[in-house]
């Protein structure tokens, strides 16, 4: 197993507001820095005044756009000091960027140029 | 330029749809002035609904990018008042007035990178004692509401003249208004220039309501949103509007509403209302268990 470091989002923002997906990237950042350095991370959300699907879609979300597999995701990422709506709202954002990378293609290909005289 | 101010005019103005093809049909007149000192005349608009602060501010923001004066004339005692409690009117030399009721959720105009005052903003004037009656889960879902739309706007619209906001909370109608109004590209266009998929402005908006559609480059998913917005609303019983260059939606008990306006509002607007006497639980639920 690998050895766990604690990734305190508070820390790693440099504040309580958890909104844009700038500050996501930065939390995304240090979690594969984690991973590459053959860590597991716990991700505390201790201290948070806001948060949103936005910043979580960067921070979590796209861990699951394919470099890492959904079973190693679940042995070496944990969240800790989070509020039941708070990780209800991570596992819609984890639901929601497992369906989006598994659909990409259609997504793109699903709409076609739709476009009348008048506009 | 002109020896004598040149003269529109707007009327009532409430959130609606006829509301937003107003100030769309405002900026369209004032279009056609540069470098030119315009009046406004307000003396046949006999109401405004407060949050249509916000629009509006992108409309006059507009014709200030293009070197012109706007001044503001006719205004009726009411309306004045409306816009003055808000603090709309404060940058067109007319005091500020106190806003005795709590009932307003100021204008204030924001750049794209400023989020962190933004939500700042929002945690303090969605405080419980400025809008006493609403359940502390009820004004932490609408409070993640508007990020998620302020995050959207600063991330998608390239808005260069920034973003506008501005809420209003109608008592005997149990009912909040809050709209976010940006003077960017407008959906359409963002969907031309990023995909090169050409759609008129009201496919553009159903595109963007779509479950997965963004147009985000890079390896982060989107779209999840504006559907938690959707969810929220119609748990609420509340309703959405979404302007954007001639598409117009609005979302709401009564039905769903795509069409288009007759002239281009200049950005997108997103207005959001709640139905603020509802108790409801708002907890959000994993896919699993709707």
């Amino acid at each position: 197993m690998a050895d766990r470091i604690t990734l305190k989002i508070f820390d790693i923002v440099g504040g309580p507001v958890w909104v844009s997906s700038d500050d996501g990237q930065k939390v995304f950042d240090k979690i594969t820095a984690a991973f590459k350095a053959n860590r597991s991370v716990d991700l505390s959300f201790a201290n948070r005044e806001n948060l949103i699907t936005a910043f979580l879609n960067a921070a979590v979300g796209q861990l699951y756009g394919g470099e890492y597999k959904e079973d190693f995701l679940k042995d070496h990422l944990t969240f800790s000091d989070i509020t039941d709506d708070d990780r209800a709202m991570l596992e819609r954002a984890i639901e929601n960027a497992k369906r989006y990378f598994s659909n990409r293609q259609s997504y793109d290909q699903a709409w076609e140029d739709v476009v009348d005289e008048d506009e | 330029m002109s020896s004598h101010p040149s003269a529109v005019s707007l009327g009532e103005i409430r959130s609606t749809q006829s509301g937003f093809s107003k100030l769309a049909a405002l900026a369209a007149d004032l279009d056609a002035y540069l470098f030119d000192t315009v009046e406004v005349d307000f003396s046949a608009c006999t109401w405004f609904d407060a949050n249509m602060s916000a629009p509006l501010g992108v409309v006059f923001a507009h014709a200030v990018d293009n070197l012109n004066t706007v001044k503001i004339k006719g205004l009726r005692p009411n309306v004045e008042t409306i816009l003055s409690k808000n603090r709309f009117l404060n940058g067109f030399g007319f005091p500020e007035r106190e806003d005795t009721h709590g009932t307003t959720i100021p204008y204030r105009r924001f750049t794209v990178t400023d989020d962190r005052y933004f939500a700042a903003y929002l945690n303090k004037h969605l405080r419980g004692k400025d809008l006493p009656i609403m359940s502390v889960a009820l004004s932490e879902r609408f409070k993640n509401s508007i990020l998620e739309l302020f995050v959207n706007a600063a991330m998608h619209s390239e808005s260069k003249l920034g973003i506008f906001s501005c809420g209003q909370f109608f008592p005997s109608k149990h009912r909040l208004d809050f709209c976010i109004a940006d003077a960017g590209l407008g959906i359409r266009r963002k969907i031309y220039k990023e995909l090169g998929l050409k759609m008129n402005s009201d496919k553009a908006i159903e595109w963007a309501l779509q479950e997965g559609n963004t147009t985000r480059k890079g390896n982060v998913p989107g779209g999840l949103g504006l559907k938690l917005i959707r969810e929220f609303i119609a748990m609420n019983k509340g309703r959405i509007q979404i302007v954007s260059d001639r598409g117009y939606w609005e979302y709401s008990p009564h039905g769903e509403t795509l069409t288009r306006i007759d002239t281009p509002f200049p950005g997108t607007v997103i207005n959001i209302e709640i139905n603020t006497a509802d108790h409801s639980s708002y907890r959000l639920r994993s896919e699993l268990e709707i």
